[in-house]
This record gives C-alpha cells, sequence and structure tokens, in this order.
C-alpha cells in the first residue's frame, strides 16, 4: 500500500469500521469488565454533599423527568441519590415531568401495593420507608412551564389526589404550602422543565435545587451553577459513576465507566487519524467539500 | 358576539390583560389578583396538556393517509397508530398504573427510546471522525479545545493526566460558559422583545392572524 492510500484510508475511513469499533468497545468491557481506574470529579462530591445533608426533618421535591431515553444515561445517579434520600429519612414528594416516568419510577421503588419490587425495594424495607408516611407521588404534574409554575404557588389548588387518585389529605403533604415548602429539589432532566423549576422554584423561594444532567445539557446548565441557582449539578454517566463511588455502592455506572473511557480515547483516535488523513492526502486532492468545523 | 371574538383587537386585549394580571403579582400583593393570576396559570396548563387530543387527531390523520398511499414507511405508521390507540385503550380501561399499560411502557417504549438516544453515539464519534478537520486556524483550535475536554472527560486521564482534566474544566467554564451565557440572555431578550410585539399586534401571525 502506498504512503497516499494510507492517508486516503485514514481520511477516508469507512463508518462501517467506526460502527463496528465502538460496538466492540463498549461490549466487550461490559461483559468483561477491566476496572481501570476513575477520579472523583468537584462537582460530584458537591451534589454528595447536598444528599449527606438531608435528615428526618427534611423534604425533598423530586422531579423525576428522563422518560426512558434519558434513563438510561442516568440511570446509576437517580438510583445512588434516592437511596441517599431513603436512608437519609427525608420525605419526598415525587413529580413526574413526561408520562414515562412512572414506569421509570416503578422500575427503581416498585410498586408495593401491587407486590411489584423495584431496585430500591430492599432499602424501602431495610429503612422502613413507607409510602404514605414517607413518600407521596402526585404523578404527571409537571408537563409544561404553568403547571410547574402554579405548584410552587400553591401545591393544593393544583394536586390533591396521588397518581393512583388516592387522597393526599392526611399524609405529610398537608403540612406543604408552595416551593417554599422544602429543603431541596432534585432534578433528573434532559431538560424538560429544569429551567421553569429554577425560575419559579429556585428564584421566586429560594428553595435549593441540585440537578443530574444528561450530557448534552451541561453547558447550558452550567451557568446557573455559577449564579448559585443550581447548588450541584451531576453530570452525564460519568457523575452518576462518581457518586456511586461516593456512595460506596457500586452499580450499573462504575460498569459502564471501562467502555465510557475507551470510547472516549476511540473518538479522540478517531479525530487524530482523520486529520493527519487530511494533511496527508485530502488536501492535496484539493477536495473542497466544507465540513461541520471548515 | 361571534364576531367580535373573531376580531383581531379582542385577541390582543385578551392577552394584554393575561400579561398584566400574571405579571402584576410579582409587583402587587392583591390577594384577589393572586388568585385570579393562579387560576389563569393552572387553565393554560390544562389546555396546554389537552392539546395531545389535537396531536393525537393530526398523527392519525397523517399516517393512515400515509397507510392509504402505501408511502415509503408505511408499515411503521400504521404501527405507530395501532400501538398508539392501544396503549390508551389499556390505560382508560385498566388505568395508568396498571401491569397492562406497564407491559406497554417496558416492551415497546423503553426499547425504542434506548435505542434511539443510545445510535446517537455512533452518528456522533463518526462525525468526529469524518467531518472535524483542522482547515483553518480557528478550526484547529476547536479541534485541540475539543479533544482536550474529550480527554479530561475521560475518567482514566484524571489517574495519569490530571491536567488535561483542569483544562478540560477551564476551557468549559470559560470560553463554552461565556458562549452558553450569550445564547441565553440572547434568547431571554429575543422572548421579551417577540412578547412586546405580539402584545402590540406587530406580531399577528404568533396568535394566529394573517399578514404579520
Amino acid at each position: 500500500m502506498s504512503q497516499g492510500n494510507i492517508f486516503k484510508t485514514m481520511a477516508t475511513l469507512d463508518r462501517r469500521i467506526i460502527y463496528l469499533l465502538i460496538f466492540l468497545l463498549v461490549l466487550a468491557p461490559t461483559l468483561r469488565p477491566l476496572g481501570l481506574p476513575i477520579t472523583v470529579t468537584q462537582p460530584t462530591v458537591t451534589y454528595y454533599s447536598y444528599l449527606q445533608d438531608l435528615d428526618e426533618s427534611d423534604v425533598v421535591w423530586a422531579a423525576w423527568e428522563t422518560g426512558f431515553s434519558a434513563w438510561n444515561e442516568l440511570k446509576a445517579g437517580i438510583i445512588a441519590t434516592y437511596r441517599e434520600v431513603i436512608k437519609s429519612g427525608a420525605k419526598m414528594v415525587v413529580a413526574f415531568g413526561t408520562t414515562e416516568d412512572i414506569a421509570v419510577f416503578r422500575l427503581v421503588f416498585g410498586d408495593p401495593d401491587e407486590g411489584v419490587r423495584g431496585i430500591l425495594t430492599p432499602e424501602l424495607e431495610q429503612y422502613d420507608y413507607q409510602y404514605g408516611r414517607d413518600y407521596v407521588v402526585l404523578g404527571y404534574v409537571l408537563p409544561n412551564e404553568a403547571s410547574t409554575s402554579a405548584l410552587a404557588v400553591d401545591l393544593h389548588s393544583v394536586v390533591t389526589n396521588d397518581y393512583k387518585g388516592r387522597p393526599l389529605a392526611g399524609t405529610f403533604y398537608d403540612d406543604l404550602v408552595n416551593a417554599g415548602s422544602f429543603s431541596l429539589i432534585i432534578d433528573f432532566s434532559p431538560g424538560m422543565q429544569t429551567n421553569a423549576m429554577i425560575r419559579h422554584w429556585v428564584m421566586d423561594y429560594g428553595t435549593p435545587m441540585i440537578e443530574g444532567a444528561i450530557g448534552v445539557n451541561i453547558p447550558s446548565l452550567a451557568p446557573y451553577i455559577d449564579t448559585g441557582h443550581l447548588k450541584a449539578m451531576l453530570q452525564s454517566t460519568r457523575g452518576c459513576a462518581e457518586l456511586e463511588y461516593l456512595a460506596g455502592v457500586p452499580g450499573p455506572g462504575l460498569t459502564s465507566m471501562d467502555a465510557f473511557t475507551l470510547v472516549h480515547y476511540l473518538v479522540v483516535l478517531f479525530i487524530i487519524m482523520g486529520n493527519i488523513g487530511y494533511f496527508g492526502w485530502e488536501k492535496n486532492a484539493k477536495q473542497t467539500t466544507r465540513t461541520a468545523v471548515g | 358576539m361571534a364576531q367580535l371574538l373573531r376580531r383581531k383587537e379582542t385577541s390582543l386585549i385578551l392577552i394584554g390583560l393575561s400579561f398584566f394580571i400574571v405579571t402584576g403579582v410579582y409587583f402587587f400583593d392583591i390577594p384577589a389578583l393572586n388568585n385570579f393570576s393562579n387560576n389563569l396559570v393552572l387553565m393554560v396548563s390544562v389546555l396546554n396538556a389537552m392539546s395531545i387530543l389535537l396531536a393525537l387527531y393530526s398523527q392519525t390523520r397523517r399516517s393512515l393517509l400515509l397507510t392509504r398511499q402505501k408511502a415509503h414507511g408505511w408499515p411503521y405508521q400504521l404501527y405507530l397508530v395501532i400501538t398508539i390507540y392501544i396503549m390508551a385503550a389499556l390505560g382508560f380501561i385498566y388505568g395508568q398504573s396498571s401491569q397492562q399499560f406497564m407491559w406497554f411502557q417496558y416492551a415497546i417504549l423503553n426499547p425504542t427510546g434506548s435505542v434511539i438516544y443510545s445510535v446517537l453515539a455512533f452518528y456522533m464519534a463518526s462525525a468526529c471522525a469524518r467531518a472535524f478537520r483542522a482547515r483553518s486556524p480557528q478550526a484547529a483550535m476547536l479541534l485541540i479545545s475539543g479533544i482536550i475536554v474529550l480527554m479530561g472527560q475521560a475518567p482514566l486521564t484524571g489517574v495519569f493526566a490530571p491536567f488535561l482534566g483542569t483544562a478540560g474544566t477551564y476551557l468549559t467554564s470559560s470560553f463554552a460558559m461565556a458562549a452558553s451565557r450569550v445564547f441565553t440572555m440572547s434568547v431571554t431578550v429575543g422572548a421579551v422583545v417577540l412578547g412586546v410585539r405580539i402584545i402590540t399586534g406587530k406580531e399577528s401571525a404568533a396568535i394566529g392572524f394573517e399578514g404579520g
């Protein structure tokens, strides 16, 4: 193979090869974990400190907004976060931001009424964390900014029954008035009502909020950390894995970190190879096709 | 009466009033205004939720039309309509937390949603390999920044080259955040300007009237 051909191959790498390599690099370490070391970043430490500060006197507004798509990216963080909430004994009001979140929630908390066990059912039993006494589920009450705003002002004018239509009267929900009644907002979201909650819950009532963000939302939410509107942010799968590490309960996040690391390096390798090919062949061939960055 | 309700001026007056009522509670502590504002916001929320009926009608009409025409991918359109209605029926008959409804969530929505999301990884990696070229000094700077951030994001990098993580954090918390702020502020200012133009009747198309 001549030198020109090597450069040409690098510049015009068949996408099927790229797909295959990514598939293998995700599959192999998932089946046989390598146990590559990871470092814990400061944002995750800050996030974890807010969970550690919770106690039985606190009430948490738990916004579940991932749906199934973002669930896979954030599930490690969701599981680790709510395990800490259960351990702390803090009360929790659960609200959904998509119609799918009722099913996502059921995966994690199960359904005690129907005997369905969830991922955190052992912790619910261990810490005697009971529906009605310790947590209630409002259901799909965050469909848009208007509802998010209305809930912030007056919870009882918007929701009086739980997600199964049972009255919430007689539970700790009676003592809650508005967004200011909560000690902490925990939101896991691909961006559904996150900004609306910041505007109407955090800015108007000063309730502290921590966020589990998918990768593409990190840059757009980062300014809110700087302004103090978001107290901490769990950043994508990596942040979730770090939280598992801090909490001392390995799970799907840490398992995925080997693949996460290897695919990152592979992408960097592809970029470098593509550019070597570009300078060795494509540029000389005077191809004029414009690309996304040049 | 119907004629009056159809007039552009009537819509503008209602929009203006709604705006002043909802905004007014931030400046004046009047209980009656607060209650009315809350109810108004709640009504908007309910109306928004009901718009799903319109979406259902549009999707059904479109999918059935494509199916009748045997257009490209028509079996998927048919599958979509059938699953929408089966799922809605199960929800209405057995309830949204029933086993039957949940089966649809776990058997159809979960895998399809996950696949659509995870397939992006392949496209993004392919785009990185095939499109990111240092064709100019600006593109080269973007590439180098991207590589530093990517390397810093990989958990293992912090073990053997922690400075890359620091450099990545610096890039995202300075340049990227500045750009993000500009974007957020531009969108916000744009939204305010659009709102003012709608209230003053200069953007009639936004409220369903022709001719701007």
